[in-house]
């Protein structure tokens, strides 16, 4: 008996100090988010915390730039299958061993090292009109009036969207061509060889061997990616600032301008809210419709 | 030989590929390296200085010295080194009892909704909190949030990696007269030291990284490197080299880190559903 207690309590030593922070660290957040959203309250003004039930939900639902900044987010999930086709080819282009593998693949994997920040930066200085290597090799080759341009335009103030789009699909195939990588060299060999012998093209093993053999790690995959869309920041912040206007203003960026810039945490937290809301049900539904088995 | 010509035609159409590829993936770095090194007469011109034909170290000089990249790299380094021990500690003992014990898949499930609310749900408790506690623009304001997503990663990569531990090691130790943290502490931490150290340099490149909540809860006294960005880059007159010196030094740890640990980096950006 006294065995089992002393068990019991050195357990208890283990769990409870890593229990205690996960639950301090996720639960008081969204239970403090939840406990601004019903409140009136704007920092740096003397005004006491006033409760107002749910008047902040009821503004957003005729916050017409919420709404704006949330199609701008879902307009993001284009990338994932241009990411995803992009990746998926690669990791078939690199599948095999050859001299020199080790180091394409590692300058491949840059662009995911990177800070957000230093995304776009980079995307930035590539793209600016006149001076960077972009519009030079649009001039040079003449392209700007190839695809129907009167004069060179800068891409971040024309397509800011399809910039930061650009932005993203530069960090993030590689970590499609990474998972896919890892996928095909678990695959076992046998089907596959099999399938060769009885005369199937490439094409064909891949369309109905190797890709339903991934279904798990491409469903894992999107699935994250599906996720870290949402949160997409750093690149529109540095990139565009959500400009011109509210052009590329996603929704981590308007939630961030409402905390800091107007400083309504209040608000902001609501938001936040409501964005977990959208995202956890297009990410049930995700798993839903793709039936992938989660371990 | 046909098909060897055709074999040899299909290995040249895939070489070009994959310098194209190459090109598109290291060309943007390239020119951020490039940018670096030139003297400010050359960040702008027409046509653009693909190879400089001037090098120097001055954007070095004033992005550390006169412009702050020296205290960013001071900031920087003690948040994420701060922040990576914190969460290997306590994510190698949740880890732990959750790779060991029944504490059910709700967990689980629970530590993976972290992922889906964006990081500012995160940021705006804490800012409330440590603006009632005095502690806005210090370094344990951004370590403390950065723990948000370091800690619930740490669990989850460190419960993957003693999962793939055998039951037997530890539970033998037990019936040998180990206590649970005995066990955990003798046995299982010195086997999964390669685990925990993929972990740990993943969680430091995460928190050197991170933009949005350094960038909300630190204004002058603490400024980590990705919150120098914005303030040379967005202005009328950008400091091209020096925006560029100052990033290159904030992407050599996390660029270390990739190469060293590509082998972990499967697992540990899908954290640990995919093995690698």
């Amino acid at each position: 008996m006294r065995k089992i207690s002393y068990l019991t309590k050195s357990r208890l030593i283990l769990i409870l100090p890593a229990l205690i922070t996960l639950i301090l660290i996720i639960f008081f957040p969204l239970v403090y988010n939840i406990y601004l959203s019903v409140l009136r309250w704007r920092i740096g003004t003397k005004e006491n915390p006033q409760f107002i039930g749910i008047e902040n939900f009821i503004t957003i639902i005729s916050d017409l730039r919420f709404y704006n900044s949330l199609s701008k987010s879902f307009y993001l999930l284009i990338e994932i299958p241009i990411e995803f086709a992009f990746g998926l080819g690669l990791a078939f282009l690199l599948q095999e061993e050859f001299r020199g593998k080790r180091l394409i693949s590692s300058i491949i994997l840059l662009p995911l090292a990177l800070s957000d920040a230093v995304v776009g930066l980079v995307w930035g200085l590539v793209l600016v009109p006149t001076y960077g290597p972009f519009d030079f090799i649009m001039r040079s080759l003449d392209l700007w009036k190839i695809l129907g341009f009167t004069k060179p335009i800068s891409p971040a103030i024309v397509y800011p969207m399809e910039t930061i789009i650009l932005a993203d699909i530069w960090q993030w195939t590689p970590f499609f061509f990474l998972t896919f990588l890892a996928g095909l060299a678990a695959l076992p060999v046998e089907p596959i060889e099999a399938a060769r012998v009885d005369g199937a093209s490439s094409f064909q093993i891949a369309r109905h061997i190797t890709i339903p053999m991934l279904k798990n790690v491409i469903g894992v995959t999107i699935l994250i990616r599906l996720m870290d869309v949402f949160k997409s920041f750093g690149i529109p912040y540095i990139l565009t600032k959500g400009g011109p206007g509210f052009a590329s203003e996603v929704v981590s960026l308007y939630i961030f301008n409402q905390a800091l810039q107007f400083l309504n945490l209040t608000y902001a937290a609501a938001l936040t809210l409501i964005v977990i809301v959208i995202v956890t049900m297009l990410v049930m539904a995700f798993v839903r419709i793709y039936k992938f088995e989660f371990r | 030989m046909i098909s060897l010509r055709k074999n040899r035609s299909k290995a040249i159409v895939k070489s070009l590929i994959i310098l194209l590829v190459l090109i598109f993936f290291a060309f943007p770095l390239y020119w951020m390296f490039t940018m670096a090194f030139k003297p400010e007469s050359d960040w702008a011109t027409f046509p653009p200085k693909i190879i400089p034909d001037v090098w120097t170290l001055y954007n070095f000089y004033k992005g550390l010295f006169l412009m702050g990249g020296l205290q960013g790299i001071f900031d920087s380094t003690i948040i994420a080194i701060s922040s990576m021990v914190l969460s290997i500690f306590l994510g190698s003992m949740a880890g732990y009892a959750l790779s060991r014990f029944r504490i059910g898949q709700n967990v689980a499930f629970f530590i993976l909704s972290q992922r889906i609310a964006p990081a500012i749900t995160f940021t705006i408790p804490f800012f409330m909190l440590f603006s009632n506690l005095k502690l806005l623009d210090t370094h344990i304001a951004v370590i403390l949030t950065h723990l948000t997503f370091n800690v619930p990663y740490a669990t989850w990569m460190m419960k993957a990696f003693f999962d793939g531990i055998p039951k037997d090691i530890d539970e033998s130790a037990m019936v040998d007269g180990c206590s649970p943290f005995g066990a955990f502490l003798r046995i299982m931490l010195p086997i999964s030291l390669p685990g925990i150290i993929a972990t740990a340099a993943l969680c430091f490149m995460f928190s050197w990284n991170e933009f949005l909540m350094a960038l909300f809860l630190t204004r002058s006294a603490v400024k980590p490197l990705p919150t120098l960005i914005p303030r040379f880059y967005g202005g009328h007159d950008i400091l091209y080299g020096v925006v560029c010196a100052v990033a290159l030094l904030a992407s050599v740890p996390p660029i270390i880190v990739v190469v060293l640990f590509q082998k972990y980096l499967v697992r540990g950006l899908t954290m640990g559903y995919i093995k690698g």
